[in-house]
C-alpha cells in the first residue's frame, strides 16, 4: 500500500509540473507518514546527503564536463569533416555522416543531448544545404544520438553501475557493441531509404582529403580511449579518467586555439548544474529506496512476477514496455532511480546478468528522446533545424523499425552486450 | 529588494559552486600527475575531493532552481485554461513549500547526528549539510516569492515558471 501511494503520488505531483527533485522528496515525505514514521522524518534529508556523499559517484561531473568542453572547443567541426570524408560518398551520404559522426562524438560525450546541441547544429545545416529535407536531417540527427549514452564516457550507465553495484568498466565495455549495433541498424535503414527516396549523391574523398581530416579529427576521438585504458589498467579512478580526459580535451583546445574563457566557464556551469540536478534526484530518490526497502517491496515482486512470465526474455519484453511507456514521461536518470532497486531481485531471480540487463533498460530508455510528448531531443533538433516538432516526429517514426528490432535483438542475445567485457575482464 | 538579494545570493553561489568543481579537477590533476610521475599519491585530495563535490551540489541546489534548470514535465499543465495553471501553481508552490519546511525543521534533530570529523579534512560532518540547508532556505524563499507573486500580492519581476526539460544527461 505504501509502495502504492509512493508512486501514485510521484506521478499525480509530476503530472502536476511539481519539479522532479521535489516530487520524489514530496512522494516520500507522504509514504512516510502513512507508513507510521511521522516521528522521524529527519530520515529525508538524511537519505539526501547520504546519496549525494556518495564517491561512486564521483566522476559524473568529470563526464558531463568532458562533453562539454568538447563542444566548448569546437570539435564538432572537425568530427563532421572526419566522418563526412570516410562514409560521405554512401548512398544517404549526409545521413550516413551523421550516424558516424555521433558514434565518434559520442566517445567525447556520452550524453545524447549534448550530440544533438553540439553535432545537430553543423549536421543540420550542412543536411539543409545539400538539399536534404529539415525535417528528415532533424529526424537522422535525432536518433543518431541514441548511440551516445553507450559509449564511454556516459553518465546513465555510471549511475546504473552505482544502482546495480556492477562495475563502471563492465559496463562501459558492454555498450560499445550495441551502439555499434545501434550505428549500424541506423546506416542500414539510410541505405534503405536511399532507394526510396532521391537522396543527393556525394563523391569520394581523394586519399589526400580523407588523411587531412584524419589528421585534424582523430585526435578528438583519444577521449574514451583515456577513459577507458585510465580504468581498465587500473592507473586511475573512473574520476581520475574523467579529470584526463577534460584536461586533454583543454589541451585540445589550446593547441587548436580555440580556447576562449566564456565558453569554458559556460561549459562549468553547465556541467555545474546538469551534476546538481542529478546528485539531487539521487538524493532524494535514496529515500523513497530506503522506504521501498523497508516495506520488503522488492522481494514482493521477486515472489510475484515468475509467475506471470515464464522466461527471462518474456521478463524483459515486460520490462522493456513498461520502461518505453515510463520514459515517455520521465527522464532516464529519474526513471531508472526508481525502477532499478524495484526489479533487480527479479533480474536475479530470473538468472539475467545486471550488465546485460542494464544495457536492455538503457535502449528502453534512451529511446524515449525521441518519442513525444517529452522526448527532449525533438525539441532540441526542432529549434536547430526551424521545423515544427510535428514534422520531426512524422520523420522519426520510421526509425523505430530497426531500433525496436535492435532493442529486442539486445534483449534476446546477452551476448552482445556481453562479450566484449567478458573478453576482456573475464566473466563476471 | 527581495529579488535583487535572490540574484545576488545566485551569482555568488554560482562562483562558489563552479570554483569547487575548478578546484576538485585541479586538485586531482596534480595528483595524477604527481603519481604518475613522481610516484607519490597525495592523501587529502580524495577526501577533500568528496566533500567539495557534495558542497557543490549543494550550492548548485539552490542555482538550479533560481534559473528552472530543474526537470519540470508540463504538458499536461499546459492544456489548461490560466484560471486552471494559476490554482495549481499556487499548489504546487504550497507542496514544495510543505517539503522544504519539513527539511528545514528537521535540522535541529539531523545536525547533532552528523558529528566526527571528517579524516584528513579536519571539520565536523555536519559541515557537508550546511549548504544543503541554505539552499533549501533560499528556494523556500523563491517559491514563497513565487507564490506571493502568483496570488498578487507581488509583481512579476523574473521569469516565473521553470523551462520545461527533461533527460539532463541521456
Amino acid at each position: 500500500m505504501t509502495a502504492v501511494a509512493l508512486f501514485a503520488g510521484f506521478i499525480v505531483l509530476i503530472a502536476l509540473s511539481v519539479p522532479i527533485t521535489m516530487a520524489i522528496g514530496l512522494a516520500v515525505l507522504g509514504a512516510l507518514v502513512m507508513a507510521g514514521f511521522s516521528d522521524t522524518l529527519w530520515i529525508i534529508p538524511m537519505k539526501v546527503l547520504e546519496g549525494v556523499d556518495n564517491p561512486a559517484l564521483l566522476a559524473i561531473p568529470f563526464f558531463v564536463m568532458a562533453g562539454n568542453l568538447m563542444n566548448a572547443v569546437g570539435m564538432t567541426d572537425r568530427i563532421f569533416n572526419l566522418a563526412n570524408a570516410l562514409v560521405g560518398h554512401f548512398r544517404a551520404g549526409l545521413a550516413q555522416v551523421n550516424v558516424l559522426a555521433s558514434v565518434m562524438f559520442a566517445g567525447g560525450t556520452g550524453a545524447a543531448v549534448a550530440d544533438i546541441a553540439g553535432l545537430g547544429t553543423v549536421e543540420i545545416k550542412a543536411m539543409r544545404k545539400r538539399g536534404y529535407k529539415a525535417s528528415f536531417a532533424a529526424a537522422i540527427t535525432t536518433v543518431s544520438a541514441i548511440v551516445a549514452p553507450f559509449i564511454p564516457p556516459s553518465v546513465p550507465l555510471v549511475v546504473y553501475a552505482f544502482l546495480s553495484n556492477t562495475s563502471v568498466a563492465r559496463m562501459f565495455l558492454a555498450g560499445i557493441v550495441p551502439a555499434l549495433v545501434v550505428a549500424g541498424s541506423l546506416m542500414l535503414f539510410n541505405r534503405f531509404l536511399a532507394t526510396r527516396h532521391d537522396f543527393p549523391h556525394q563523391d569520394r574523398a581523394s586519399l589526400r582529403d580523407i588523411w587531412g581530416h584524419v589528421a585534424n579529427g582523430i585526435a578528438a576521438l583519444a577521449a574514451p580511449g583515456i577513459i577507458m585504458v585510465g580504468i581498465l589498467t587500473g592507473t586511475t579512478t573512473a574520476a581520475e579518467a574523467g579529470i584526463l580526459a577534460c584536461a586533454y580535451t583543454l589541451l585540445l583546445g589550446a593547441i587548436y586555439r580555440t580556447l576562449k574563457w566564456s565558453m569554458i566557464w559556460h561549459a562549468i556551469t553547465e556541467t555545474m548544474m546538469i551534476t546538481s540536478v542529478i546528485m539531487i534526484i539521487i538524493g532524494f530518490a535514496n529515500g523513497m529506496g530506503w522506504l521501498l526497502a523497508i516495506e520488503q517491496v522488492p522481494q514482493q515482486l521477486a515472489g510475484g512476477v515468475p509467475a506471470l512470465v515464464d522466461s527471462p526474455f518474456a521478463f524483459l519484453c515486460l520490462v522493456i514496455v513498461s520502461v518505453l511507456l515510463i520514459g515517455c514521461f520521465i527522464d532516464g536518470v529519474t526513471a531508472k532511480l526508481l525502477l532499478v532497486p524495484i526489479l533487480l531481485p527479479l533480474v536475479d531471480a530470473f538468472g539475467i546478468d545486471r550488465v546485460h540487463f542494464g544495457i536492455v533498460m538503457q535502449m528502453s530508455l534512451i529511446l524515449g528522446l525521441a518519442t513525444p510528448p517529452l522526448g527532449i531531443g525533438l525539441y532540441i533538433v526542432s529549434k536547430i533545424a526551424e521545423v515544427p516538432v510535428e514534422d520531426v516526429v512524422r520523420s522519426v517514426l520510421p526509425f523505430f523499425i530497426p531500433l525496436t528490432l535492435v532493442l529486442l535483438l539486445l534483449a534476446a542475445a546477452p551476448s552482445i552486450s556481453l562479450w566484449l567485457p567478458n573478453l576482456i575482464m573475464g566473466p563476471g | 529588494m527581495l529579488e535583487s538579494a535572490l540574484a545576488a545570493t545566485e551569482r555568488l553561489f554560482l562562483a562558489a559552486a563552479n570554483l569547487l568543481l575548478v578546484a576538485m579537477l585541479a586538485i586531482n590533476l596534480v595528483n595524477i600527475l604527481s603519481r604518475l610521475v613522481f610516484d607519490l599519491g597525495i592523501i587529502w585530495v580524495f577526501p577533500w575531493t568528496t566533500v567539495m563535490f557534495v558542497w557543490m551540489v549543494f550550492f548548485g541546489f539552490f542555482v538550479v532552481y533560481r534559473r528552472g534548470k530543474d526537470i519540470t514535465v508540463d504538458f499536461v499543465v499546459n492544456r489548461l485554461g490560466t484560471a486552471a495553471r494559476t490554482a495549481i501553481r499556487i499548489a504546487v508552490d504550497l507542496v514544495v513549500l510543505l517539503l522544504l519546511a519539513t527539511i528545514l525543521v528537521q535540522a535541529p534533530l539531523l545536525l547533532p547526528r552528523q558529528v566526527g570529523e571528517l579524516d584528513l579534512v579536519g571539520i565536523q560532518r555536519y559541515w557537508l549539510a550546511v549548504p544543503f540547508y541554505v539552499s533549501s532556505a533560499l528556494i523556500a524563499v523563491q517559491f514563497a516569492l513565487d507564490l506571493m507573486r502568483a496570488v498578487g500580492l507581488v509583481q512579476a519581476a523574473a521569469p516565473e515558471a521553470p523551462v520545461a526539460q527533461r533527460g539532463p544527461v541521456e
